[in-house]
This record gives C-alpha cells, sequence and structure tokens, in this order.
C-alpha cells in the first residue's frame, strides 16, 4: 500500500515533468493556467455580468469569484476524470512491460491535478483578500472534505471508466462529452435560484452540485453547509470509488490480456 | 546456495479468451451469453529457478514462451496454478520503460529507474556507474531524441544491469548495439550469474541455450516437453519442427518450368532422424524426392547452402559431382555431408534441378530456401568464424603443456 503511493508520487512528478519537458517556460506554465482563468473569471466576467447577480452588494468582482470558485474545483474534477479514464490506455506501453498495481495510473493523475488545483486555490483566496474577503474564512475546512471527495469521485468514476476504456475504445470521446454537458448540470456559471423548480432537483442528483456548492459557500455566501449536502457528496464519491475498485478487481486479468 | 529458488511456478494455466469484436467482451460480461472461444496458451507449467542458474526456454513460435515469461514477470496473472517471484525480478523486457524523448539522459535514468523499482537513493548511487556503463560520456545531459537507436539501448541497457535484481529475464533482447557492446552485456551476465543470480532466458538461438543454460525447458503447445539438460531439449526441439516440416502444409515454390519438380527436402542425421540443428563437424544429409511430368535425360541435381544473410556458403551438382539423372518417374535423393564443417549459425538449404552445369541453361526447377537448419558450436571444438578448419598450435622456444 505504501509502495502504492510512493509509485503513483513519482508517477506524479514524472507526469508534471513530462508534460512540460522541452518547453521553455517549463513548469511555469502549471502557473500560468490558473492566473489566465483567474483573469478571465474575476475581471471579464465579473465587470460585464457583475451588475446582475444578487447577493454581492454590489462588488464588482462577485460574480467573477463565483464563476472562479466554482470553477477551480469543476476543472480539477473534470481534468481528473478525463485523464484517469484514459490512464491505462495510455500507459499500455507500460503495462505490458513492468508489472504494476494498476490502481497507481489514476491516482498518480488525481496528484498531478491537485498542483494545478493548489495554485488556482492560493490565487482566489488571494484575490478574496485584496476584495475584502467577507465570507467565511471558517468554512476553509470544509473545503478540505469536497476537495476528498471530488477528487474520490473522480479517481473513481474515472477508474471505472478507465477500465471500460480498454474494452470499449469511444469510451474516451463518451467521457468528454458528458462532461461537457455536465459543466452545465452544476451550477458553476449561473445560480441555481435561476432554474425552475424540476430543474432543481435535477441539479441535486448531480454530486459535484453539493462539491461546488461548499466552495461557493466557503469563498462568496459564507452561509454554511448543509449536512445533506455533505451526507449526499460522501456517499456518492465513496460509492463511486468502490464501483471502481470492484470493476477493476473483477476485469483486472481481462484489461492485462488485452493491452 | 543452488537450492535456494527465485523463481517458483507451479501448475500454471493460462487461457486467453478470443472474441470476434473487443467490444463483445462487454456484451458477454452483461448479457451472459458465451461469445469467445478458449484459447489455452500454457497448460500445468511447472519449474524452479535456482539462484546461480541459467535456464533455457525453447520452442517453436505460439509454444507459449512468450506468455510464460509475462506470467513470470508479473505482466499476466495464470488463471490456474500459482507463480512465486522469490526475489527482484528485471525484465530485459522492460528495457527503456517509461523514457522521455523530450528529457536529458540523466533524467530518463531516473524515470526508468522508478519502473525498475531502484529507489532514488539507489539511483543517485549508482548514476555515475551506469553512465560509465553506457559510454555516452557527454551525451548524457543532451536531450534522449537526439540520441542514435544504439545509443539509447546502450543506456536502458545500463540501467537495467544496475538494477540489482535477483533474476533477469531475458527475451531475445540481446542482439542489440554493435558486437563489443554485446560482448559486454554477456560479460556482465557471467559475472552475476557467478554472484549467485539467475537468469530466465528465452531464445530461437539453439547455440547460446547450449552455451548459457544450465537447463532448458521444451514447450510445445504450451505444454512442457521436456525440463532438463539442454542438450536433450535442443534435440527434442529438433524432432518438433522436422515433425512440423511434414505436415506438408507448405508446397515447394520456386520458378523453372516445372518438367522435373522436387516435392520435398529433410536434413537427416546418418540414421535416418530428421534434424534441424547440429553440432558443427557432424556428419548430416539432404534428402530430397521429386516428381517428373516430362522424361528428362542428364538431369543435374543442385544444392546450395547460404548464411543468414544470403550469402553463398557451400554450393554442389550433379555435374560437379559427376551424377546425372535420366529421369523417367517420380524419384529421391540425397546428398551426403560426411561432415558439415561449417561455423555456428543460421543456414538455409536450396535446391535446384537442371540440365547443364548452372541453373541458368535450362531450369526444371529452382526452390530457395526450401528448409532451413542451425549449426551449433561442438563442446569440443570450440572456433569463431564460418568454417570449421582443422588447426592445432606448436610453439617454438617457448615453456607450453597441454591444458
Amino acid at each position: 500500500m505504501i509502495d502504492l503511493w510512493l509509485l503513483a508520487a513519482s508517477l506524479c512528478k514524472q507526469d508534471l515533468q513530462e508534460r512540460f519537458a522541452g518547453a521553455m517556460l517549463g513548469s511555469l506554465w502549471v502557473f500560468i493556467w490558473p492566473l489566465v482563468q483567474l483573469f478571465i473569471y474575476l475581471v471579464i466576467f465579473g465587470k460585464l455580468m457583475g451588475g446582475r447577480f444578487g447577493g454581492g452588494d454590489g462588488q464588482i468582482y462577485s460574480y467573477g469569484i463565483y464563476v472562479a470558485s466554482g470553477l477551480l474545483s469543476w476543472s480539477c474534477f473534470a481534468n481528473t476524470l478525463q485523464r484517469a479514464a484514459r490512464a491505462f490506455v495510455d500507459k499500455r506501453q507500460i503495462i505490458n512491460k513492468v508489472a504494476v498495481d494498476l490502481r497507481v495510473f489514476p491516482l498518480a493523475v488525481c496528484l498531478a491535478e491537485l498542483l494545478p488545483f493548489a495554485l488556482g486555490a492560493v490565487l482566489l483566496v488571494l484575490a478574496n483578500l485584496l476584495s475584502g474577503w467577507s465570507p467565511a474564512p471558517a468554512l476553509l475546512g470544509w473545503t478540505l472534505l469536497a476537495l476528498y471527495c471530488q477528487q474520490l469521485l473522480a479517481v473513481g468514476f474515472g477508474l471505472f471508466l478507465a477500465c471500460c476504456a480498454v474494452f470499449v475504445r469511444d469510451t474516451t470521446e463518451a467521457v468528454a462529452i458528458a462532461l461537457q454537458m455536465a459543466f452545465w448540470f452544476t451550477p458553476i456559471v449561473y445560480l441555481p435560484s435561476i432554474l425552475p423548480e424540476w430543474a432543481g432537483y435535477a441539479l441535486a442528483v448531480n454530486p459535484m452540485t453539493h462539491v461546488v456548492g461548499i466552495f461557493q459557500q466557503c469563498f462568496v455566501f459564507g452561509q454554511g453547509v448543509s449536512w445533506a449536502s455533505v451526507a449526499y457528496m460522501l456517499l456518492t464519491s465513496h460509492a463511486a470509488a468502490a464501483l471502481g475498485l470492484y470493476t477493476l478487481h473483477r476485469l483486472n486479468k481481462d484489461i492485462r490480456d488485452v493491452l | 546456495m543452488s537450492s535456494d529458488p527465485v523463481i517458483r511456478v507451479e501448475g500454471v494455466r493460462k487461457t486467453f479468451k478470443l472474441f470476434q469484436r473487443p467490444r463483445d467482451r462487454i456484451v458477454e460480461l452483461v448479457s451472459r451469453r458465451c461469445l469467445h472461444k478458449d484459447f489455452t496458451a500454457l497448460d500445468n507449467v511447472s519449474f524452479t529457478l535456482e539462484r546461480g542458474t541459467t535456464m533455457g526456454i525453447v520452442g517453436e513460435n505460439g509454444s507459449g514462451k512468450s506468455t510464460l515469461l509475462k506470467l513470470v514477470a508479473g505482466l499476466l496473472l495464470p488463471d490456474d496454478g500459482r507463480v512465486d517471484r522469490l526475489g527482484k525480478i528485471t525484465g530485459l523486457l522492460e528495457l527503456g520503460t517509461g523514457f522521455n524523448g523530450e528529457l536529458s539522459g540523466r533524467r530518463n535514468i531516473y524515470l526508468n529507474g522508478a519502473y525498475l523499482r531502484m529507489s532514488r537513493k539507489q539511483l543517485a548511487e549508482r548514476e555515475q556507474a551506469i553512465i560509465d556503463f553506457s559510454e555516452l560520456g557527454d551525451f548524457i545531459d543532451a536531450p534522449l531524441k537526439s540520441y542514435s537507436s544504439g545509443m539509447t539501448m546502450r543506456l536502458a541497457f545500463a540501467i537495467a544491469f544496475h538494477a540489482d535484481p535477483d533474476c533477469f529475464i531475458i527475451d531475445e533482447a540481446l542482439s542489440v548495439g554493435d558486437v563489443r557492446f554485446q560482448q559486454k552485456c554477456f560479460s556482465r551476465l557471467r559475472e552475476f550469474r557467478a554472484q549467485g543470480g539467475a537468469i530466465l532466458f528465452v531464445s530461437h538461438d539453439m547455440n547460446a541455450v547450449k552455451l548459457l543454460c544450465d537447463k532448458a525447458m521444451l514447450l510445445h503447445h504450451g505444454v512442457v516437453r521436456h525440463l532438463g539438460e539442454p542438450d536433450e531439449a535442443i534435440n527434442l526441439y529438433n524432432k518438433v519442427m522436422a515433425a512440423r516440416g511434414n505436415s506438408g502444409d507448405d508446397t515447394p515454390t520456386g520458378y523453372g518450368n516445372a518438367a522435373v519438380r522436387f516435392t520435398s527436402v529433410q536434413l537427416r542425421a546418418p540414421d535416418g532422424s530428421p534434424l534441424s540443428v547440429l553440432t558443427s563437424g557432424a556428419p548430416a544429409d539432404i534428402h530430397f524426392t521429386y516428381a517428373c511430368r516430362e522424361a528428362v535425360d542428364g538431369v543435374t541435381f543442385g544444392v546450395m547452402l547460404r548464411d543468414r544473410f544470403g550469402q553463398d556458403v557451400f554450393g554442389t551438382n550433379g555435374a560437379l559431382l559427376r551424377t546425372l539423372a535420366d529421369v523417367r518417374r517420380d524419384g529421391r535423393g540425397c546428398f551426403h555431408f560426411p561432415a558439415m564443417n561449417i561455423g555456428p549459425g543460421v543456414y538455409s538449404i536450396n535446391l535446384a534441378a537442371h540440365t547443364g552445369t548452372t541453373h541458368l541453361e535450362n531450369c526444371f526447377h529452382w526452390w530457395d530456401n526450401a528448409a532451413a537448419f542451425e549449426v551449433v558450436q561442438d563442446r569440443d571444438y570450440f572456433f569463431s568464424g564460418h568454417t570449421r578448419l582443422s588447426a592445432s598450435l606448436e610453439l617454438y622456444g617457448a615453456e607450453h603443456g597441454k591444458v
């Protein structure tokens, strides 16, 4: 078990190194992405649409921060899920040559995606402080739990999809489209209150609604966290992890045969 | 020390499910209908590999050798039976796993090393030794993509050799790099074995099996046909290959007007048993049969032995041997070689039937690559090169004695 984490950590480090190897700015790109995103959402969205955003009490950055906090969580989730789903197919050369625990690949993806997340989170907190952060710093602890559930959900479901992708290559394409749709099924760029009632129920089924909700509570609203939300988030993310592990357990031998 | 096993394989069976389409696998899982055909790659295979020993695995293509190696390496999981790995096993199949062309050779040592389960500390200690062994010098800090394929392989070997395993798995991998580096690898392997390392070795090169292995396993259609003396395994391999040659699934091809056509060819020992591997200097006969479509007088039957590069090694024919045939009906013949005085290697047998002294004038049938055989070193008379000449050494004015 310790071996698993150690190898995942070293794979994660390699992944980050390899992704930017040969690039002039190297690992600086890890910083540039969240910066640009934050700029877009804080300044452009915040300035352009800030006025129509209720509850922000006229702060021009409110809407921007609302979007940025949701997006911080979502982009980490979506990238992890998407890359985890491709993990076995992408690493087939390695799986064919070295005896490794297959769980290590989605795990490494998860760790690697946490770095841009952490940078984004620091930037978001800084932006918040600059705009005179009124919401609840006390809620920061809850965001850690949300982050745990978010990544468990991504890795668990990603593991399940990675197993499927070995047999049905279309899976990875389908995941990209499904994520695109799920993005709009999660209240990130809009407020859930603008939706009709039935759509609200549909949103509540989506575990990411609850995860994103906690981030938004922490950074924007500061009203506290609903226990039902937390329970649902914990339940679904652990179910996803169980699904992924069970699928891998059942298909481990076949996956190795096929790859 | 030698009874200390590194690998213990007991009653291993491996079956692959063959599906027509990949997605049938999922359909089968869901619907529980049987959509696959079973293919048994290995059945009831057992062996133990002790420290300090080298075991060879021989067998024709598709006999399950690679599957067995993958099971031993842990890349595949057996359906039945067990594989115990009692030490660290490094496959030379894992050469260069995780190499990234954009990064320097030095960084790639760490990338590849992680997959060979070397800790950062070990890698840091051995970094210099690896660079020295690979002979890359200052190139080590250049990006890997600028390396030639030989340089890349040298680096990969250097890392593998410094991974400090208890057992190496070698799958025909040693035929890379220049001859000098190959020899360096071989001597490193010998050193490794002398220090108690075990080697599992798969090869079609009977010469290497005979020279390197303490014991050998012959696999045939996934079943162990022999486990023990390498010589015995090679003899049995001969029989298996010869039996396959006789099955007649490949009909003679070539060119000519087919008035007289070869129908079969076989290399045999003087006692008539078929051969596909023989020891340098041993006697052998090339038997052939032919079919007659038109009656022809003065037919010359010819044979040419070629090495693996297609170069003529030896050729003769009926005209040169003053034995011409007046062919009236189907028949057979045999070229006798009292001593195959050629060096180790793979040779092809090429046959010709024509009139005159060469096949250029009136060719009935020229049969390229009619059969192949392998010559291995004679343990009692080592030499290098293509030709087995008799030689002795006499020294004048120096002390000498028989070794």
